[in-house]
């Protein structure tokens, strides 16, 4: 019997090993159901299961009888219902916290009893968040809902003094008008020679210039502070002199307002004129911005929606192939070595690069059934976009199966046993599920640490997959590069291992 | 351990002469094996001219294996010198390496794959040209297994794998077989079969190398190395060990009369050795040649009036050969 001539015993021996995976492969339909079914199975339970509003606080308040927090609660917890659901308010905190002990409810606001005392007292009141979470994740949300509670009540505090201050603080349109029309029966009464009229009037005028020059040293405040221009602050400083003349004037009538003249009123609107006119120029805001400058409309760049089964399904399909193919890989060359296979090889004409040549087409075959497989049953099943280029998708998994099969394979060697090889390609899983970027920011953690998450392939993978899949755009070019360099790292760690392992002894 | 200081080498299969110009397909020249600073085999110098059946024979740990895999390459040695075609086992090139057909001592099968499959991808590894079919069917039907290719093998009895590993063996039908065991569990017909095809094999100049704890299998090899505690105690034919476990021929004679002190004295004076008495009437005995001392030794007692009913050489058990030579290379 002749044997083939060398290129075609290449083949004819990579083929061979293809036939022979593929075959061991397909007669063990259970390890298929568990690798690939089980895992699927159970992304589309959690699809199926999850609740997002899991994470809203039952939320019991506790403070004094009718007191101002009582009054605001019903538009603070409109304004917090993503992650506060409003459980009532109370007087009493020992029901309540009966209440949390019982389970009925997650934490309790107690608000101090006497707000406005400590606060005209010259001291922040404090806000007491109780709550039985030992889950440190969920202790992070209950302080987070809690910080934003606080400055949500202190923003609507401040909101209802402010509101008690309007009269004093109205927007300049408003005491502008006032000055007109004091204006006017102010010259009536000089007229008529009213001098309790004309008190009143100038008391009225005064007020009004008051408010406005608050009015205008606020807006000056806010300015400085958020970096006006020049022209800005000219135009406040302008208003502010001007009204301060006509205080003057002001306060010079009210001296004598017995002896105050139809001339003297004239000579009063010269003065009221500059005023409004400074006014017209100066940029002034209005009282309840004051307390609210800012309101928040949260809108992403992503054109499309993405929800939770969405944002989860890539990485889920990174991590499940992964593992798939790295398991067959790993179980592949501990198993034969068990088997006594290595010793054939060192006999026969087979090298290492052969074996493993013939290792990575038939896992890269089994992934890439699996994996579109597996990709169209999530588009079909779960509504999954694919926004970018397919191809992009299909190039990521090739890249993501063949650096996987080498980390598999390298494991193998470096496992004793099956059991092993097992264990390892369990903790490569929970690499990937802590440190892949599965479900906690890559950014979360710090090096050295974080070379866990460089070096192994699904967090590529899922980065890659997630770019094209719901981004709609093309990978990044280090998530390409970090497939291409673990596949050439892993696949040559496999060799030189095999390599050692085939080595006369 | 310390193994033999005198070192057996090997006689010509045919002649009993020593014939280092003949071509030899395996030479082992003073080869010794060490695993943690402990020799596993040690002093071993045999060689196995092309064409012939090596029979490896001892107890199980007396270094068989060992050896199988310094002839294979596996194993460097750690003294001495193997040769395997010519060549340093260890440094053949990956293509270089169809030449041999190696038997491990546990069959390298996968139980997911069938019998065919099984025996397409070790034809494959071993670079079997693609329309193998018809060498796959014919090996398979050597080991007695067409018919059952689709057969899983984790569904096969042991004998089967026994015999599918052995198929495996042969499908690239290379020049030099070295088996580990090859007849281990199997029974004794299928056994006959296959020591058959070996004796076929080597007609075709193929040489064939192989281990066995079945002692009696030695019997059909053209050359036996007997190991024990990892040296060779004995290697020669069959035939020559058995003389040389015995000091010659095992026959018997049986008399008409009770077996006295005067026969005993005439077998003496024959030169019979290790006259034992194994019924009133019968002996056993050593010669150097039972085909030509026997009917002397009848004639001799005949002259004597000593009538000889029976006499005939005993076709020796080989377990008592085994334990002779051992014995031997024990005292040596």
């Amino acid at each position: 019997m002749s044997t083939s001539r060398p290129r075609a015993r290449w083949y004819a021996q990579v083929v061979g090993f293809l036939r022979k995976e593929v075959a061991a492969l397909v007669r063990q339909p259970r390890l298929l159901v568990v690798l690939v079914a089980g895992p699927f199975i159970i992304l589309l339970l959690f699809a199926i299961g999850y609740d997002q509003q899991q994470a809203v606080l039952r939320t019991a308040f506790v403070g004094p009888e009718g007191s101002i927090y009582e009054e605001s609660l019903g538009q603070f917890t409109e304004d917090l219902q993503r992650y506060v659901d409003n459980a009532g308010y109370s007087s009493d905190l020992v029901s309540a916290e009966q209440r949390l002990s019982d389970g009925d409810i997650d934490a309790i606001v107690v608000f101090p009893p006497d707000p406005l005392g400590i606060v005209l007292a010259g001291e922040q009141a404090t806000i007491k968040i109780l709550h039985d979470k030992i889950d440190p994740i969920q202790q992070v949300a209950v302080e987070v809902s809690s910080q934003i509670a606080v400055m949500e009540l202190n923003a609507t505090v401040l909101q209802e003094v402010v509101a008690r201050a309007q009269d004093t603080l109205v927007p300049i349109r408003e005491s502008l008008s006032n000055i007109d029309a004091q204006y006017e029966v102010l010259a009536g009464a000089a007229e008529r020679g009213d001098a309790a009229q004309i008190e009143a009037s100038l008391a009225e005028l005064g007020s009004s210039g008051s408010s406005i020059r608050t009015l205008g040293s606020t807006s000056g405040e806010l300015a400085d502070a958020f970096g006006a221009d020049d022209a800005t602050r000219a135009s406040l400083d302008a208003l502010d002199a001007d009204v301060s003349t006509l205080r003057e004037s002001l306060d010079r009538l009210a001296q004598r307002p017995e002896d105050v003249t139809a001339d003297d009123v004239v000579g009063l609107q010269a003065d009221i004129e500059r005023v409004d006119a400074a006014a017209q120029g100066a940029a002034t805001i209005d009282p309840s911005v004051v307390v609210r400058p800012f309101a928040s409309d949260t809108a992403s760049l992503q054109r499309e929606p993405v929800d939770v089964n969405d944002f989860f399904a890539p990485a889920a399909l990174a991590l499940l192939l992964q593992h798939m193919v790295l398991t067959f890989a790993a179980m592949s060359l501990v198993s034969d070595r068990a088997l006594g296979m290595f010793e054939v090889f060192r006999v026969g004409p087979v090298d290492g690069v052969r074996v493993l040549a013939g290792k990575y087409l038939s896992f890269m075959l089994v992934g890439a059934v699996v994996g579109t497989a597996l990709t169209a049953s999530l588009v079909v099943g779960l509504d999954l976009p694919i926004r970018g280029e397919v191809g992009w998708v299909a190039a990521g998994v090739g890249g993501l199966l063949a650096a996987s099969i080498g980390l598999g394979l390298t494991l193998s060697l470096l496992a004793k046993t099956e059991v092993q090889a097992v264990q390892f390609s369990m903790l490569a899983l929970l690499c990937g599920l802590f440190f892949g970027g599965f479900f906690l920011d890559l950014e979360a953690f710090t090096y050295p640490v974080k070379l866990v998450s460089w070096a192994i392939p699904v967090t590529y993978g899922t980065r890659l997959l997630r770019d094209v899949m719901l981004r709609g755009a093309d990978p990044e070019l280090a998530d390409v590069v970090g497939l291409v360099v673990t596949t050439v790292v892993f696949g040559l760690s496999a060799w030189w291992l095999l390599n050692r392992r085939l080595r006369t002894r | 351990m310390s193994p033999a200081t005198e070192p057996v080498r090997t006689p010509n299969a045919d002649s009993g002469a020593d014939h280092d110009d003949a071509p030899m397909t395996v030479r082992f020249d003073g080869v010794g094996k060490a695993f943690d600073e402990r020799w596993i085999v040690r002093h071993l110098d045999v060689e196995v001219p092309a064409g012939t059946i090596l029979g490896m024979v001892g107890p199980s740990g007396c270094g068989k294996t060992t050896t199988v895999r310094l002839a294979t390459g596996v194993y460097r040695p750690d003294e001495g010198e193997v040769t395997v075609l010519g060549s340093d086992p260890t440094a053949r090139r990956t293509s270089e390496r169809t030449a041999i057909g190696y038997l491990p001592q546990s069959p390298v099968l996968f139980d997911d794959l069938s019998l065919w499959e099984n025996l397409n991808f070790h034809a494959s590894l071993n670079g079997v040209p693609w329309r193998r079919r018809a060498r796959l069917h014919e090996v398979l039907d050597l080991v007695d297994l067409d018919g059952e290719q689709r057969k899983l093998v984790r569904k096969a009895s042991g004998g089967m794998r026994r015999r599918l590993a052995l198929a495996a063996t042969l499908v690239h039908d290379p020049p030099l077989l070295i088996l580990d065991e090859p007849t281990a569990g199997i029974d004794p017909l299928l056994r006959r079969q296959i020591w058959e095809h070996f004796r076929t094999l080597r007609d075709q100049r193929r040489t064939v190398v192989v281990t066995t704890q079945h002692v009696n299998e030695a019997a059909h090899c053209d050359l036996v190395a007997v190991l024990d505690a990892g040296r060779v105690v004995a290697v020669g034919t069959p035939h020559d060990l058995r003389r040389r476990a015995f000091g010659g021929d095992v026959a018997t004679l049986r008399f008409t009369n009770m077996v006295d002190e005067r026969i005993r004295t005439e077998l003496n004076t024959a030169g019979c050795s290790d006259v034992t008495l194994i019924d009133p009437h019968g002996v056993r005995i050593v010669v150097d040649d039972a085909a030509s001392d026997l009917p002397e030794l009848v004639r001799r007692f005949e002259e004597r009036s000593i009538a000889v009913e029976e006499s005939s050489e005993v076709p020796v058990d080989w377990d008592e050969t085994f334990i002779a030579l051992v014995g031997a290379g024990d005292t040596a």
